[in-house]
């Protein structure tokens, strides 16, 4: 899809790497007594997969109507999963409960991005799709819309890049420090200390977690969000 | 008590350090978060495909023509280095400023990607963009000048973490002093009216013809844009060139005014910027394909708001420890992922 082959094989990789790390985080999660985040892992499964189909044909496994479904029913949840935590719903669903959202991720906004953007590039190359094989999928398409263009709303594309960018950055901004740094916060703000932790952590919203298990792996999990971010948004760049 | 109840514990204490360290971004942050976001886009626009041609090359070599000798030679000398190894150097180059931009955004690193944001854009600028045709006479406000990527160095500065800083009411204050963070703003705004009434800029049908140009292969909309504003430019040339130099030297005299004046200007450049980058660099061509970069407007805007009076808070500068120095450079801020709790 990009460049040249090996950097293709490179993308790929790497989001074939977080697919195979979230179902690792999944299973692992289980018998840790750690959390994971069932449909943000998920997802990441998903988006996996698909990515490394557009990025390298031969890897595709499913028909593009089949991804198109995927990920209009993730846009789906994780978009319905946005007005509820907007509605309040942040410490009952991310919390230890029984229900079934004990274990979904805090933050579904930017999923529900990840989802727009692949439906974006199913949908953008609308040209390629009668020429498309019954099981080439997205790879064929995606593989000949660098090369073709005239792709469907630019701007949108272009617009989900920058989101995907932004939340990049977002995350590397709150990826925590090295084991050094972070050690040095712990010798001079030991969290016994209390009050003020305490308060911190009740303002981010975090006392409902803390009440819960803690997340497994979360920098790791991190690094192949942003990870995921930069395919994505090398993907929809050069679908433009 | 098990190992393993051990360590469920370990992560939750050690999340609540991480909360309670991190701190959420102040006003020199968010610009230096938006500077990350430039440099992530730019990596990303480094990666397409067209890239990996010589076209990128031939591009480069482009800019050479009609600067001095050793200026001329040295862009020619790089285009010839990339020419012969295209997509090694392009993967090279996009990755650099992929991590450029990812270490402006980890904090842990954000002195020492700032500071090798500043010798990486230098260095294009020079062997890039030779210097971004402002020796050439060919340079123009409207379509980028002085070289989006000399932009990216001036942030770098302007946004630097100083440790302490120094008093100021606006963040680009903070790490060079008001008088030389205003030094700066003149000579960027000065320079931009100077050449706003080059010849090649001030000629009847200079700005059409420029702006005209940047219609093919941008999407419908745009390209009416661009044809519009061409037509309304049609040999008014001398006029416009007059009104946007008197604007931009404004814009470069008013941050020594009283703060509402200051504040005027501001919102002046930001405006110009923005007009500009849309009608005349075209979202920076990122719509055509082939673009390296965002091209200036979205840079001149960040510069413009690090000099919103009264955006500098007076507390200690992101990017650092609580209560440890900032000159420590090793020791940044303890970022928890929201929602996640800091644990490996």
């Amino acid at each position: 899809m990009i460049g040249p082959s090996w950097l293709a094989a490179a993308f790929a990789a790497v989001v074939a790497a977080v697919a195979l790390f979230s179902v690792g985080r999944l299973i692992a999660s289980r018998g840790r007594r750690r959390r994971a985040e069932v449909d943000a892992d998920g997802v990441h499964i998903l988006m996996g997969v698909a990515m490394a189909g557009m990025f390298v044909p031969r890897l595709a496994i499913l028909p593009t109507p089949a991804w198109e479904v995927i990920f209009a029913t993730g846009a789906g949840w994780f978009g319905w999963r946005a007005v509820q935590v907007r509605h309040g719903g942040v410490a009952r669903h991310s919390g230890r409960g029984g229900s079934g959202y004990g274990r979904c991720c805090q933050y579904p906004l930017p999923h529900l991005v990840d989802c727009a953007a692949m439906l974006y590039a199913l949908w953008a190359v609308p040209v390629l799709r009668p020429a498309a094989p019954a099981t080439g999928g997205i790879s064929d398409m995606a593989g000949a819309a660098g090369g073709v263009g005239g792709v469907r709303l630019p701007v949108l594309g272009l617009v989900l890049a920058l989101c995907i960018c932004g939340y990049v950055v977002w995350l590397g901004d709150r990826l925590p420090p090295t084991a050094l740094a972070r050690a040095a916060v712990d010798a001079r703000e030991p969290v016994s200390a209390g009050p003020v932790s305490a308060a911190a952590a009740a303002a981010t919203g975090m006392a409902a977690r803390l009440a819960g298990r803690p997340l497994l792996a979360p920098r790791i999990a991190t690094c192949c969000k942003i990870a995921m971010g930069v395919a994505m948004g090398v993907m929809l760049i050069d679908l433009l | 008590m098990t190992n393993q109840d051990a360590a469920v514990r370990d992560a939750a204490w050690t999340s609540r350090a991480a909360a309670a360290a991190w701190e959420p971004p102040d006003a020199r942050r968010w610009l230096q978060l938006g500077l990350a976001v430039i440099w992530v886009l730019d990596g990303v626009l480094q990666y397409q495909s067209a890239m990996f041609s010589r076209a990128f090359s031939q591009l480069l070599a482009h800019s050479g023509p009609g600067n001095p000798a050793v200026i001329a030679e040295s862009v020619s000398w790089a285009a010839r280095i990339i020419e012969h190894n295209p997509m090694t150097t392009n993967a090279v180059f996009a990755t650099i400023q992929l991590a450029l931009g990812l270490g402006i955004a980890w904090r842990s690193t954000l002195r020492v990607a700032l500071a090798a944001s500043i010798v990486w854009s230098v260095a294009v600028w020079w062997l890039g963009e030779g210097l971004g045709g402002v020796l050439t006479g060919g340079a123009s406000p409207v379509n980028g000048a002085p070289g989006a990527v000399i932009l990216y160095a001036v942030l770098a500065v302007l946004l630097w973490p100083a440790a302490g800083g120094r008093p100021a009411s606006f963040v680009a204050g903070r790490p060079l002093g008001a008088g030389a963070a205003r030094a700066v703003w003149l000579v960027l705004w000065g320079s931009l009216a100077y050449f706003a009434m080059l010849a090649v800029n001030r000629g009847a049908q200079g700005l059409h013809d420029m702006i005209g140009a940047m219609a093919a292969g941008e999407p419908g909309w745009l390209a009416s844009v661009n044809r519009g504003a061409a037509g309304l430019l049609a040999h008014r040339g001398l006029p416009a060139s007059v009104v946007l130099a008197v604007v931009l030297a404004a814009i470069a005299v008013g941050i020594f005014l009283p703060a509402p004046a200051a504040r005027v200007a501001v919102v002046l450049a930001v405006a110009v910027s923005v007009a500009s980058w849309v009608v005349g660099q075209d979202l920076g061509t990122v719509l055509a394909g082939g673009a390296t970069d965002v091209n200036s407007g979205p840079l001149l805007v960040l510069v413009a708001l690090a000099f919103w009076p009264g955006g500098a808070s007076p507390r200690e500068p992101l990017g650092t420890v609580r209560g440890e120095a900032a000159g420590a450079g090793r020791g940044e801020a303890a970022g928890a992922v929201p929602g996640e709790e800091a644990t490996r």
